[in-house]
């Protein structure tokens, strides 16, 4: 081999890494604007799932493919980039349309989400049988090479920020089919060069006419909220732009109104709103003019201002920065606005410009807590649910705002006679009122006040509930403005100090008075004893477990579907439910394209269970780091994009570089063993200390906050790139015949544990998921032990 | 032999359409057997209603075979044609009568409309999107009903010429209650909105309109949720 050639190999294979994963972060992002995000973790298992499949085929077919490797390994780079855009494009075609909202409706949606699956596996597993034949062919060289594909990969993390900020979705995926190409274009074939090159070139240039001149079709599903605001008459997307934040729309429309929770007795006009769309999803309403604001008088959000004049304001996840325009047209002096999202903000603020009493802030609230030292009379945050429910759809959302951790922090930011407001939508069974009532409890009672009720205020109206929470008792005073309030706007009061059960249904009545006696159950200090027997989750969030409008209880399934409909069960916990049936799923695709065709190899196994314990533990071990790592740095980085592109990227260089080292090093099963318990170690110290050491750090700016990251992503991934090249060398000197299984054993326990963690973290928490991952690695240290006794 | 050839299809196409109307019959019976009268709908108007509206005719192509299962189907445009209990629910809840005049914001697939049609005096429906105003218009003409007025337009402005009518049904309901809608609304008049996400409807609202002109709202619970039944 030619240094010239092998030159041209390295670019290949870091072009081809680089395209890999910044077409899997925009997977990601694609099937969150036409489905929701719960596929981000899904598209993670289909990647893995692409390369154990390609492992296993190479296993079978090794010779043939190493035979014509010259001609067959520029078709695989270059098919993986044709289908990176194909497999999208089919996707959206009616045979294989997908819709997660008809999961529990339409049997063949089933069907459809398994086709889904495999057509997104394709651009993975051509991808990666790519990368395998060039670790066997030159195996001589695989420092280098797999130096190249870590570096590519760890690149490709940047490469998909920088499209996400330039790019629409419907681009992106030919841009990296494009770059796929490319790769594929430094080791074309000796034989018909011509004709290659005419191919490549042909292929590319169609691909980028396409990206400028017919990009893909975002087929959003239709019961999201965007596609049913664009069947309204008139309505009209005026302009998209994308960010790593998310796919944003400003729609205009004549017949969108924004009065949420109206007050019956208001006689007037609503005012007619423009709205913004972020991946597809509702994310505020647009008024025309700040004086539209002065709707929300009529609502229970208008209950702070009712009963005290706040002169300083903190306004969480401001969204289009309607609570800002309220407060602010009512007079107060100071206001501070915190949304994350940057064009969120930008668009908005083109449309009603903000005074000088408002001070903008782009960071996220949680970060924007911890760095700020200010004091303010009133906190605001955003709704929780959504007008009529949310399909449990937010199930597996990390919600970091509404945690124990998060109100305590809030809690400290108020002036001595400052509150917090919030407003919840009502749902049925009551959840989110509940939660909210229990979270609020909680955090009163860490602050060491005994008796919640009397820093409580709430107030119903026939679909909201609107919460204030205040750092002091309420006075006297106050509570007979609230009672004012309410029967001016005809409001019932759900929680006052001294509330009598009259008065609690004067104006808007309930079938039973069941949410009044949990209310006040929750507020007695009886809480762990409803906590167990209530048919739904109602435990607050805390940071170790975010997933505020997470409630279901497996256990209770079954009775919710004898009283509900199998189908309209579904719909309480919709999100959890596709993680479930997305965990069943990978497992028998994982079956099917990795363990099954091993089988054909029909090869003598000496070390049948120690390569099972050792190379699953492996896999099960690195997926659940990888999972908590993603969890705990999107609070710490403050957005999940920021956080898959460094923990993917920062994981795959350093255990890369693990792995590279670990190549010279003479080991035996003793040296493997010495590694696994530094890992074990290392997570044991992680389950117990990042939380602390990550709490700490969200004061800092954000350059230091990415150095950090990277220091504590790369400290576990530089050892757990190690185990798994030593193991395989270990047996391959033991019995090569087994390799392709210890391949096969890991990738399935991979796919698997992608799933199974998202499950463990919301039933037991990160520290526990951690810990499990910790259990995983000493697992695969016991093999050795008992294989070294043997 | 021609013409033994044109009987014997014409016997054919009779005997199975005839039996195919027959199980659509036969089910629809069932239906109100079983889903409806079985869980304590009494109202006389109502039963008679549901058991004469032909579901099957008003949801799409392929959701034929399920029209008269326990459920909510999909009708596109992410709207559903609601759960056959749910609709005699809502209207029971009216009480329906001769004589009455109702509005529905909320056409859909046309079903409650009918439904209404077979109750009460006259029924005005208001659809804001489109091709399923059309469509639910076309399929209540083929119905034969001549008391379902259509238009395709915003719901929020109700249908001022027609008011003030009996009862209002919001089928398709919003995060406030417009007020032309509560005004539209005779004294002693009763508007009903069920609340819940696609596929889920959970409870109901029911505005009451008093004879003094003030209201009250209820929280009505077609399915009752009972926690602590375990202990």
């Amino acid at each position: 081999m030619g240094s010239s050639f092998f030159i041209r190999l390295l670019f290949s294979i870091g072009l081809l890494s680089v395209s890999m994963i910044a077409y899997q972060l925009s997977l990601m992002q694609y099937l969150s604007i036409v489905q929701w995000y719960h596929f981000a973790y899904m598209v993670i298992a289909i990647a893995l799932l692409g390369f154990g499949g390609a492992g296993t085929f190479l296993a079978v077919f090794r010779k043939t493919l190493i035979r014509k490797i010259e001609t067959l390994l520029p078709l695989f780079m270059a098919l993986s980039g044709i289908f990176m855009p194909l497999s999208i494009w089919m996707s959206g075609q009616p045979f294989a349309s997908f819709d997660t909202y008809l999961l529990f409706v339409e049997q063949k949606e089933v069907w459809r989400l398994l086709l889904f699956e495999l057509l997104f596996f394709v651009p993975f597993f051509f991808c990666a049988l790519a990368i395998g034949m060039i670790f066997i062919k030159y195996t001589g060289r695989i420092g280098q090479l797999y130096f190249s594909n870590l570096a590519g990969s760890g690149l490709g993390g940047l490469v998909a920020i920088f499209l996400f900020w330039t790019a629409s979705p419907g681009q992106i995926p030919f841009i990296t089919g494009v770059l796929a190409i490319l790769s594929s274009g430094f080791i074309l074939p000796s034989k018909k060069r011509h004709w290659w090159i005419g191919a490549t070139s042909l292929s590319v240039i169609t691909m980028l006419f396409l990206v400028l001149h017919s990009p893909l079709r975002l087929e959003v599903s239709q019961y999201k909220s965007l596609s049913r605001t664009l069947d309204l008459p008139d309505t009209k997307i005026e302009t998209s732009e994308n960010s790593p934040y998310g796919w944003l729309q400003y729609v205009s429309s004549p017949v969108l109104r924004y009065a949420p929770g109206l007050s019956l007795s208001y006689t007037g006009d609503i005012p007619v709103t423009d709205a913004i769309f972020n991946n597809g999803e509702w994310a505020g309403a647009v008024l025309n003019s700040t004086e539209d604001s002065e709707i929300l008088d009529h609502t229970t959000s208008a209950l702070a201002l009712e009963i005290f004049q706040p002169q300083n304001i903190l306004v969480l996840n401001a969204g289009t920065g309607i609570r800002t325009q309220y407060y602010s047209r009512h007079g107060v002096s100071q206001i501070d606005n915190v949304e994350p999202h940057p064009l969120i903000s930008d668009f908005s603020t083109e449309t009603v410009r903000f005074g000088e009493n408002v001070q903008l802030y782009q960071q996220d609230a949680r970060s924007f807590l911890a760095e700020s030292r200010q004091q303010y009379q009133l906190i605001s945050l955003p709704d929780i649910g959504t007008f009529g429910g949310t399909a449990g759809l937010q199930a597996i959302q990390e919600e970091y705002l509404f945690t124990t951790d998060s109100f305590s922090m809030i809690f400290d930011r108020l002036e001595k006679d400052g509150m917090l407001i919030l407003k919840v939508w009502m749902d049925y069974p009551y959840r989110n009122p509940l939660k909210i009532t229990a979270s609020f409890a909680e955090t009163l009672d860490k602050k060491g006040i005994n008796d919640p009720a009397e820093h409580l205020v709430a107030v119903r109206s026939w679909n909201t509930i609107t919460y204030l929470l205040k750092k002091n008792p309420f006075s006297d005073s106050e509570i007979q403005a609230v009672r004012d309030f309410c029967d001016r706007l005809s409001f019932d009061p759900l929680i006052l100090p001294g509330i009598s059960s009259a008065e609690r249904s004067k104006y808007n009545s309930l079938e039973d008075e069941s949410l009044f006696r949990l209310t006040d159950q929750l507020l007695s200090g009886d809480r762990k004893s409803l906590y167990r027997t209530y048919d739904f989750n109602l435990r607050p969030a805390t940071d170790d477990r975010p997933y505020f409008s997470q409630f279901l209880k497996w256990k209770n399934f079954s009775r919710l579907q004898e009283l509900f409909g199998d189908q309209s069960a579904s719909f309480f916990e919709l999100g959890y439910l596709i993680v479930g049936v997305t965990f069943v799923q990978s497992f028998l695709l994982a079956i099917i394209l990795i363990i099954l065709p091993l089988f054909l190899l029909k090869r003598r196994m000496k070390n049948k269970s120690w390569t099972l314990l050792y190379f699953a533990g492996i896999g099960i071990g690195f997926m659940f780091v990888e999972i908590v790592l993603i969890q705990r740095f999107i609070l710490f980085l403050g957005h999940p994009v920021y956080s898959v592109a460094a923990v993917i990227s920062a994981m795959l260089l350093l255990s890369g570089l693990g792995s590279w080292l670990s190549s010279n090093l003479q080991m035996g099963l003793g040296g493997i063993q010495k590694i696994l318990l530094i890992i074990v170690g290392i997570l044991v110290l992680y389950t117990f200390g990042l939380p602390w050491v990550l709490e700490r750090g969200m004061a800092q700016g954000f350059g230091v906050k990415v150095f950090l990251s990277l220091v504590f992503i790369g400290l576990p991934a530089f050892f757990m790139g190690m185990p798994f090249p030593l193991g395989l060398r270990y047996l391959s000197e033991k019995n090569e015949q087994e390799v392709p299984w210890a391949w096969g054993i890991n990738g399935c326990f991979s796919v698997l544990s992608t799933s199974l963690a998202t499950i463990l973290a919301i039933e037991a928490g990160f520290s526990v998921l951690i810990f499990l991952g910790a259990v995983a690695y000493l697992i695969t240290m016991s093999s050795c032990f008992i294989k070294r006794r043997v | 032999m021609k013409i033994s050839f044109y009987i014997l299809w014409f016997f054919l196409y009779f005997f199975f359409f005839a039996s195919g109307q027959d199980k659509y019959e036969r089910d629809r019976q069932q239906m109100v057997d079983r889903q409806i009268e079985a869980r304590g709908i009494t109202n006389k108007a109502t039963l008679s209603a549901m058991r004469k509206v032909e579901r099957h005719r008003l949801v799409p192509k392929e959701q034929v075979k399920n029209a008269y299962q326990d459920r909510p189907l999909p009708i596109g445009h992410g709207q559903t044609i609601s759960q056959p209990y749910m609709v005699a629910y809502m209207t029971e809840i009216i009480r329906p009568g001769p004589g009455m005049k109702v509005l529905e914001i909320g056409t859909g697939s046309g079903y409650q409309a009918a439904v209404l049609a077979e109750a009460v005096d006259e029924v005005y429906t208001i659809e804001i999107i489109e091709s399923l105003g059309k469509s639910a218009e076309e399929k209540l003409n083929k119905l034969g009903y001549d008391n379902i007025y259509t238009k395709v337009a915003d719901g929020f402005y109700g249908w001022e010429e027609h008011a003030p009518f009996d009862a209002i049904v919001v089928t398709a309901a919003s995060e406030f209650i417009p007020p032309p809608l509560i005004e539209q609304l005779k004294e002693g008049g009763k508007m009903v909105i069920p609340v819940g996400a696609p596929f889920t409807t959970q409870h109901l609202m029911l505005v009451e309109k008093k004879k003094d002109g003030k209201w009250k709202t209820k929280n009505l619970l077609p399915v009752r949720f009972v926690p602590f039944t375990r202990n």
